[in-house]
């Protein structure tokens, strides 16, 4: 025993079992964030079935069979169930009906003794809705202005046919509505402030006055022309509807303006099921979402998180440099430094929350009103950069992360070796040229192990970008079509906090939740594939300076 | 022309061939110029004294490194010969805790003077470190580097210095197809030529080479002191040297140095034949360093 442990064996077990952990740990949220929310995207079964109510009275149910798990009979007995059985334990389902503004609810719990055998009819279709989500039912009819137009095995294709019209118009509804009318809202807005601060100059004279009403009419006048249209198209959308018979036996008619996607699940063969995955997978990273964050896609938020941490990047490089060459290259080594030193790598360990606290009262309200008073005195009193913003929230991480950048950049301006600086400076070179050609360069792989380890830490943060700039929902991209392009006071959308949004502030949790993991699974992709982006940079210029370390 | 590579894989003390000295003594254009007196002065030092915090590294040197012309620097190991070698150069500024006094004078003028422009003297006084260390950029940019620093960035220009600067160091044949490789994929020997080809693209007045073959094989030793044999035309070339064979070989003139002083100036042949101090003979015959 005592020779094994000299041996030093035990030692090598002891650290292989401290990389298991850590590897079971790493997988394990990987495979729990996969198959939770990959999972979602598959086509689901729609089973029916029939359940024994309290009275003894038999229902129909219809819907998707979300979860299953073991319970104890006692248990279900004991909360009301009238369950004959001799067995401690039994099954229960989590079916989820859909149907949600005809019954009320969309979750719920059935044990298995009160249900007969699941059902798979071939006819049951699955619609996804514009709103209140899925609906399931037999579909019996589709109808053109309340008149039946087919029915039968007929109705399917004239469906989907039907859908696919109401689809295009309800695109054509959505660019009017969002891009044209947006655009002439925001000219007009501009229309407003530049008469403002006329104003405000007092150069707001007859003719500039006469100038604007006349470009108002006109801009009122596209409007109008624009609601008319909009009027016609909203009339023909409302045209079609499908009818359908629901659990209860109730046949409900459903309008295809609201109708995203209808199909028969149980009737879809394999490549049916793939192809569908792959569009909804896509949709989810490509849309926008919809229903208070549970349905819909996740663009904005990805796009928010990316940009971000971009402009995240853009702040914290040239600042971290700059802190520390002074630190390492010019500042006198004393006891002065020495302080900064240790104050920066505390810095590091500051709870978020404080860097949000400091980014709102500091960058928003402080800095951002400044400016607003200074340059956007005509929008006033709305702010412009006056509010939480991708800005400021960039700003606040920006600071959050300096310290892993300066330290990472003052061991790599220390790893340069002085060698290197005496033959350039002999060479005539002065410093500030020895620091530019030979020594930067030299210390930007260092700096990139800097920037990656910033991005890690940004990507993932949260709590301080609810202070200062991220929202359950951004009415538009920080980066659009209008004049300036990016438009950094505005507020976005983050990954992270899109996850704590959609799954502990939504109307409807159970539903939502499949939707955390996949969210969650496509942070650790960002944030692996903003990882990687910086380590191939600075592999490659590892290639480079390589032979550093043989110095 | 003797055999340098042979004389230099001999023991350090006691080897000293007097035979080859003569002989490169009688080959040389000036020979028989016994006093350094004569010769035109390039650097002289007045009364320097140089202290590294508390301690005195340098005590009260008057020396005086003829024009055109190789000297070098003998002298146990921190006698301060490094250090007085950075004084002309002023890389010593370069060390917080050093303090000079007295003068350092280059043509006649005090390099110390706080008119001077410490890049410009650089530029005028190449270096040659101990070990090679060339820039982890390509071979051209290497040699370019000092040109792009002065400001030249015309393609031609550079390009046609660097050749002549390569070829200046020996180095242009063995580099010519890789310009764009990495400096320091070269040997060490190649790597210490591509170091004096980078000084000697900026045209200097005088090179400073400290211990220049230290790191080296004897080979790759004698390409760069056949190197020196033919830059010494064209610059003034001081070098550190522990061994006394190079010193022999390569050098016109020795400096003896020991403990902070400079014991004794002469030209070579004099000094290592025919010393005048004891502790000057004492150490070529090997009885201490
Ligand atoms: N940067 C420095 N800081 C403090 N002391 C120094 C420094 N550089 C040199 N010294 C001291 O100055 C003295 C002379 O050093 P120097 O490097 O000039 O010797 P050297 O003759 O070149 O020796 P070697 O042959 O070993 O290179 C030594 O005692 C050394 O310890
Ligand atoms: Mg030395």
């Amino acid at each position: 025993m005592k020779t094994w442990i000299k041996s030093g064996e035990p030692w090598i077990w002891a650290t292989a079992g401290g990389i298991a952990i850590a590897l079971v740990a790493v997988l394990g949220v990987l495979w729990l964030t996969a198959a939770r929310g990959l999972l979602h995207f598959w086509p689901a079964m729609v089973a029916e079935t029939t359940y024994v109510e309290k009275d003894g009275s038999r229902i129909r149910l219809i819907g998707e069979i979300k979860e299953q798990e073991e319970v104890a009979v006692r248990r279900l007995i004991e909360s009301g169930f009238k369950i004959e059985s001799t067995d401690k334990f039994t099954t229960r389902y989590l079916l989820k009906l859909g149907n949600r503004d005809v019954h009320g609810f969309d979750f719920k719990w059935y044990p298995a003794p009160l249900l007969s055998e699941f059902t798979y009819p071939q006819d049951l279709i699955t619609v996804e809705r514009r709103e209140w989500g899925n609906f399931y039912g037999h579909l019996k009819a589709v109808k053109e202005n309340g008149q039946v137009v087919a029915e039968g095995v007929a109705a399917l294709p004239e469906l989907e046919r039907r859908i696919q019209r109401a689809s295009e118009l309800f695109q054509k509804i959505f660019h009017i509505e969002k891009d044209e009318i947006g655009d002439l809202n925001y000219e007009m807005e501009r229309l407003r402030l530049k008469e403002k601060k006329l104003q405000l100059q007092g150069k707001l004279d007859e003719p500039a006055r006469t100038g604007m009403e006349k470009e108002r009419e006109a801009l009122n006048g596209k409007f109008g022309a624009l609601q008319a249209r909009l009027e016609k198209l909203r009339g023909e959308i409302g045209r079609d509807s499908l009818s359908a018979e629901v659990m209860n036996g109730q046949i409900v008619d459903v309008p295809l303006e609201k109708v995203a996607e209808a199909y028969r699940p149980n009737a879809m063969g394999l490549v049916d099921k793939v192809g569908y995955y792959f569009r909804k997978l896509y949709a989810f990273g490509t849309e926008n979402p919809r229903e208070a964050n549970t349905e819909g896609g996740i663009f904005p938020a990805i796009f928010g998180t990316i940009m971000m941490v971009v402009l995240m990047s853009i702040l914290v490089m040239p600042l971290g440099v700059i802190a520390a060459v002074y630190m390492r290259e010019y500042a006198k080594q004393g006891p002065l430094i020495r302080i900064i030193r240790i104050a920066v790598n505390n810095l590091a360990g500051v709870p978020s929350i404080v860097y949000g606290v400091f980014g709102l009262g500091f960058f928003v309200y402080f800095l951002g009103g400044s400016i607003d008073q200074l340059f956007f005195p005509e929008a006033l009193p709305a702010p412009t950069f006056g509010s939480p913003g991708i800005l400021w929230a960039s700003l606040t991480l920006a600071i959050l992360t300096l310290p892993v950048v300066i330290v990472s950049t003052e061991e790599g301006l220390a790893r340069v070796p002085r060698s290197l600086r005496e033959g350039s400076l002999a060479l005539g070179a002065t410093k500030a040229e020895t620091l530019w050609r030979t020594v930067l360069p030299m210390t930007s792989p260092a700096i990139m192990t800097g920037l990656i380890l910033a991005v890690a830490r940004a990507a993932g943060e949260t709590a301080p970008l609810m202070l200062v700039g991220v929202v359950k929902l951004a009415p538009s991209l920080p980066l659009d079509g209008h004049f300036p392009y990016f438009h950094l006071e505005r507020q976005f959308m983050h990954l992270g906090f899109h996850i704590y949004d959609v799954g502990f502030q939504s109307p409807n949790v159970e539903a939502a939740r499949p939707l955390v993991y996949a969210t969650a699974l496509l942070l650790v992709l960002v944030i692996v594939a903003l990882n990687l982006a910086a380590i191939s940079l600075r592999n490659r210029l590892r290639e480079t300076y390589r032979g550093l370390e043989g110095m | 022309m003797n055999t340098p590579n042979m004389n230099a894989t001999l023991p350090r003390s006691h080897a000293i061939n007097i035979s080859a000295a003569l002989e490169r003594a009688a080959g040389r254009e000036n020979a028989g110029v016994a006093e350094a007196g004569t010769e035109k002065v390039c650097i002289e030092t007045k009364n320097l004294n140089l202290h590294y915090a508390a301690a005195q590294a340098l005590f009260n040197v008057n020396v005086k490194i003829p024009k055109s012309r190789v000297t070098a620097f003998i002298g146990p190991s921190g006698c301060g010969k490094s250090t007085l070698l950075r004084c002309f150069n002023r890389m010593n500024d370069l060390v917080d805790i050093c303090r000079i006094e007295g003068q350092v004078l280059l043509d006649n003028a005090d390099i110390y003077d706080r008119s001077v422009k410490v890049a410009l003297l650089r530029r005028r006084v190449g270096m040659v470190f101990q070990k090679p260390n060339p820039f982890p950029k390509s071979i051209f940019e290497n040699v370019a580097y000092g040109l792009r620093i002065m400001g030249v960035n015309d393609k031609k220009a550079l390009a046609e210095t660097v050749e002549r600067a390569l070829r200046g160091a020996a180095l242009w044949d063995e580099v010519k197809d890789r310009l764009d490789a990495n400096g320091l994929g070269l040997s060490g020997g190649q790597q210490q030529r591509l170091v004096i080809a980078r000084a000697i693209a900026l045209e200097p007045e005088v090179l400073l080479l400290d211990e220049p073959c230290s790191a080296l094989d004897p080979i790759a030793t004698a390409k760069i002191e056949e190197l020196l044999l033919e830059l010494k035309n064209r610059f003034t070339i001081v070098i550190v040297t522990h061994n006394m064979q190079q010193a022999a070989r390569v050098s016109d003139y020795t400096l003896f140095m020991h403990m902070g002083e400079a014991v004794e100036f002469n030209d070579t042949e004099t000094l290592f034949t025919t010393p005048k101090m004891d502790r000057t003979s004492d150490y070529i015959t090997g009885r201490f360093g």
